[in-house]
């Protein structure tokens, strides 16, 4: 049986409306006969078949050889607005001098676009090259809407680990990555007399900053939300899910380390930030950063653009030691290219993506966006490691882990923000908040099955 | 040619030729071209759409069967099935052939009433007179068909869809298609909302708060309204217009942007609202942060959307009240109030009481007012994927958009739109603005 598509079917509603309502026929038979030739990716998947039969073990061998283009290709990028997109419109020029393709990039936002990519792809509107945030790479990959890492063996030499596993599911690469982010401790450098080494020194000197009549904090951080939360987990041990964040039936989210990370927070709450966790939201801890405010707020790269127009005089650290004397371990997010599983030109878009991810192109997004490259032969560029805030994000970025990445953790984020939220706010006894929130997601997940 | 007067021999006989084959019982009641036409018509049917047909059922029952496949490195080689093509292709092909069995059973009744007219005498129409007879007489059903046809597949297709879905396992990541099929499930879907302790007791909370919200949103804004219009109204109020234009500005500022600058009045620690109940000595009130003054604060700021398109509409009924009833009621010796009672409230509630249970329905399903203002919150340990002040439509939206779980989705908007449809029908049954009555008694 085949598959038909819309436009067959309206056509047929059309059809069968004009029979009913005025009783005469039209031509029809020559319609059944479109359906054959409409199954437009038919042509494109065997011409792929051929060339990739050979290397399912070693894609690497692929990468050597010169690929074989298709012939006539021509490419849809999508990739994020303003610096970003100028970036891709670069990389998209020096791409067709390469290689004489033609490239087109439309403004999808990347956390957008593997949601679009799951109507868009198979209706065959999709980009060929998009960019999307790395946690969705399971998401994506069971939902069959991307392919493989073409070039996996060279990605994976010439990039951070990081990057790799971020963009891996089950065992397989699929992502090009282009920038990699965390967060770190950004301080007012005209407030601030030093640099916390420790969270005790951190407390001391956002104790002796506060002054909430004057609306004046020593520290924030936005609370609630488990991006942020986990770096207090990750710092005493915990994690997710087991296995590197691959088994989705092993949830670290109750145990030891997780509530003392729980405890810690609440420590936080009591000791330096008695605000209720709806009130402390992610606009007024910028302006009150903004304003001079604010000593120490935990906050990404991409905040950095908007304190320089500010005029602020800031500096970005790593977040400080524990008491255990560990660096607490913050989620990063490497942004990657994927090439979508519907594209008709699969061998031209990898192409494309790996052009991406060179060392040339990552440097110029780091000119032009200020991110940070993913590249290990960029990780002692001089330009890069001048540049306070990168440095700074680089510094927190090797105590980082990637974000997980199998389709499971999106049931993590509402019941793990809940948890935090109730034992910031209320006095709730952290395990009791962490287990509940560890049945629910347990639940969702045998829900998912 | 031998006339039965008696019995009713041609109209069964072209019924029953009817039956056997569409057009048979026409020629046999000598409506030759008529006759051709629905043989032609159903010649041409089983001919061309038998095939696709039985195709678009048997993909409707299995929800397609060869799955997609690829090669080693991901990329598609064949294409396999899209279990929601098939599903909606079925559906389409179902009301089709509903559209065919109408059609046909149409076509035996004619044979019927034709050979009905042919036993008594009569001569049947020649086909022009047939089509002018049906030009005449069924007029108003031509006009209506298109509108019908297309109300069938705008209206009942996406329905019939919906409802489907909460019968399938269609959700993320392992059933999503075209990569995995979708399967039939039967009730599975149902029986895991109640399965599962945490999501019940979450959709009972839920719920609950959902009513009391849609109640509440709904008479404050209503009777503020009222308030307002009434003030306007009122003879010693000057500068109408002013008032009238400064009143209606909640409603025509786009939500959304007054919603984020509302949420940052009501913050707790840093909002204006606070600050000044502190400048006054009063204590700080936890807007956001518990449970029921965040809905305080959502009734509260719901009125100050809502409340200008009541005003506008009463201001509107208000003025086409008759001088003369006030009038006569003033030398009845009435007072303000009784007249308010007694001829501006009834005249009021009868020109929008229908308006009120569309209120109602819209503010069941208010998801900006929820999402841009608390985005559910505070947290509620009780519940699963929903906060205090979740309702929901918006317990809906953060269980699938963010997870992908079309089928329960499915599930929880049947029960919404058997809630909504329910209390809406008993509600028009019960208004008196429907029944055509006079209005004043």
């Amino acid at each position: 049986m085949n598959t038909r598509n819309k436009k067959w079917m309206s056509m047929v509603i059309l059809l069968v409306l004009a029979l009913v309502l005025a009783a005469c026929g039209g031509g029809k038979s020559d319609n059944s006969g479109n359906t054959g030739g409409n199954a437009g990716g038919a042509s494109s998947s065997g011409q792929n078949s051929g060339n990739s039969g050979g290397n399912s073990g070693g894609s690497g061998d692929a990468g050597s050889e010169e690929p074989q283009i298709e012939e006539g290709a021509q490419l849809l990028v999508w990739d994020n607005s303003d610096a970003e997109f100028e970036w891709a419109q670069y990389v998209a020029e020096e791409f067709t001098k390469q290689y004489g393709i033609p490239v087109t990039v439309e403004n999808v936002n990347h956390t957008d676009a593997p949601g679009k990519l799951q109507t868009d792809g198979p209706a065959g509107l999709g980009a060929d090259v998009f960019l999307a945030p790395h946690d969705h790479t399971g998401n994506m990959a069971s939902a069959g809407l991307i392919l493989e890492n073409f070039y996996s063996d060279e990605i994976i030499n010439e990039h951070i680990d990081a990057a790799i596993t971020g963009g891996s599911y089950d065992g397989k690469l699929y992502g090009y990555p282009v920038a990699v982010e965390t967060y770190g401790l950004f301080y007012n450098k005209d407030l601030a007399d030093k640099v916390p080494e420790t969270w005790q020194e951190l407390f001391e000197l956002a104790k002796a900053f506060n002054d909430p009549a004057n609306q004046k904090y020593g520290f924030m951080y936005e609370v609630g939300n488990f991006y942020y939360d986990f770096s207090f987990i990750g710092g005493y041990g915990g994690y997710v899910f087991g296995a590197g964040n691959t088994d989705p039936n092993d949830l670290g989210l109750n145990s030891e380390a997780a509530v003392k990370a729980a405890q810690f927070v609440k420590r936080i709450h009591d000791e330096i930030l008695p605000i209720k966790k709806e009130d402390i939201t992610y606009d007024i801890k910028d302006s009150l950063f903004k304003e001079g405010k604010l000593l120490f707020n935990i906050n990404g790269p991409w905040a950095a653009a908007g304190y320089r127009d500010a005029g602020l005089n800031f500096g970005v650290a790593p977040l400080p030691k524990l008491d255990n004397g560990e660096h607490p371990a913050s989620f990063s997010g490497i942004k990657s290219y994927y090439v979508n599983a519907y594209t008709k030109y699969p061998e031209a878009a990898s192409l494309y993506a790996k052009f991406a991810a060179s060392k040339e192109m990552q440097l110029k997004r780091f000119e032009i966006t200020g991110q940070v490259p993913t590249r290990k032969d960029l990780s002692d560029d001089p330009t890069i490691m001048n540049d306070p805030v990168v440095s700074g994000i680089l510094d927190q970025a090797q105590y980082a882990i990637p974000m997980p990445n199998i389709p499971e953790m999106q049931t993590v984020w509402g019941p793990m923000a809940s948890a935090f939220s109730l034992i910031w706010n209320e006095n709730i006894d952290p395990k009791q908040a962490l287990d509940d929130a560890k049945k629910q997601i347990e639940d969702a997940i045998q829900l998912m099955q | 040619m031998v006339v039965h007067l008696n019995g009713k021999r041609h109209a069964r006989t072209g019924a029953l030729l009817s039956l056997l084959f569409m057009g048979l019982g026409q020629i046999y009641n000598r409506q030759f071209v008529k006759g051709l036409l629905y043989a032609l018509l159903e010649l041409y049917v089983v001919i061309f759409w038998s095939k696709p047909f039985a195709e678009a059922m048997r993909g409707l029952i299995t929800l397609g069967e060869s799955v997609q496949q690829r090669n080693a490195r991901g990329a598609i080689v064949v294409q396999g099935d899209h279990s929601i093509i098939l599903m909606i292709t079925g559906i389409i092909f179902a009301l089709l052939f509903v559209m065919f069995l109408a059609v046909y059973a149409l076509g035996i009744r004619d044979a019927y009433k034709v050979g009905e007219a042919r036993d008594k005498g009569e001569k049947p129409r020649g086909f022009a007179q047939s089509v002018l007879h049906a030009w005449e007489q069924g007029f108003a059903y031509i006009l209506l068909t298109p509108a019908f046809v297309f109300a069938l597949f705008t209206i009942m297709l996406p329905l019939i869809f919906g409802i489907l879905i909460a019968f399938t396992n269609y959700s993320g990541p392992n059933h999503l298609p075209p990569k995995n099929l979708v399967d039939w499930v039967g009730f599975e879907t149902f029986t895991s909302l109640i399965r599962f302790r945490a999501w019940s007791k979450t959709f009972v909370g839920v719920l609950t708060w959902t009513v009391i919200w849609a109640v509440l949103a709904t008479f404050t804004t209503y009777f503020i309204g009222l308030f307002y219009a009434l003030l306007l109204n009122h003879r010693v109020v000057k500068f109408k217009k002013f008032w009238r234009t400064l009143l209606i500005l909640p409603w025509a500022v786009p939500g959304v942007i007054s919603l984020l600058i509302f949420r940052n009045l009501f913050n707790g620690e840093f909002g204006p609202i606070n600050q000044y109940l502190k400048l006054m000595g009063l204590q700080a009130i936890p807007w956001f942060s518990d449970p029921l003054w965040a809905k305080v604060a959502i009734v509260f700021v719901n009125i100050w959307f809502g409340f200008p398109y009541w005003m506008a509409l009463m201001s509107g009924v208000l003025t086409n009240i008759d001088r003369e009833l006030y009038e006569a009621a003033e030398i009845d010796g009435a007072n303000g109030f009784q007249r308010f009672r007694s001829i501006t409230l009834p005249l009021i509630l009868f020109s929008t009481a229908p308006l009120l249970i569309m209120s109602f329905a819209h503010n069941f399903n208010n998801f900006n007012m929820i999402y841009l203002f608390t985005s559910g919150g505070p947290a509620n340990p009780a519940y699963s994927y929903a906060g205090s002040t979740d309702i929901l439509i918006s317990w809906i939206y953060k269980l699938t958009l963010e997870q992908n779980k079309f089928n329960m989705a499915s599930v929880v908007s049947i029960f919404i739109f058997i809630v909504v449809a329910g209390f809406s029908i008993w509600n028009f049954r019960r208004t008196r603005a429907f029944k055509e009555e006079d209005m004043v008694q």
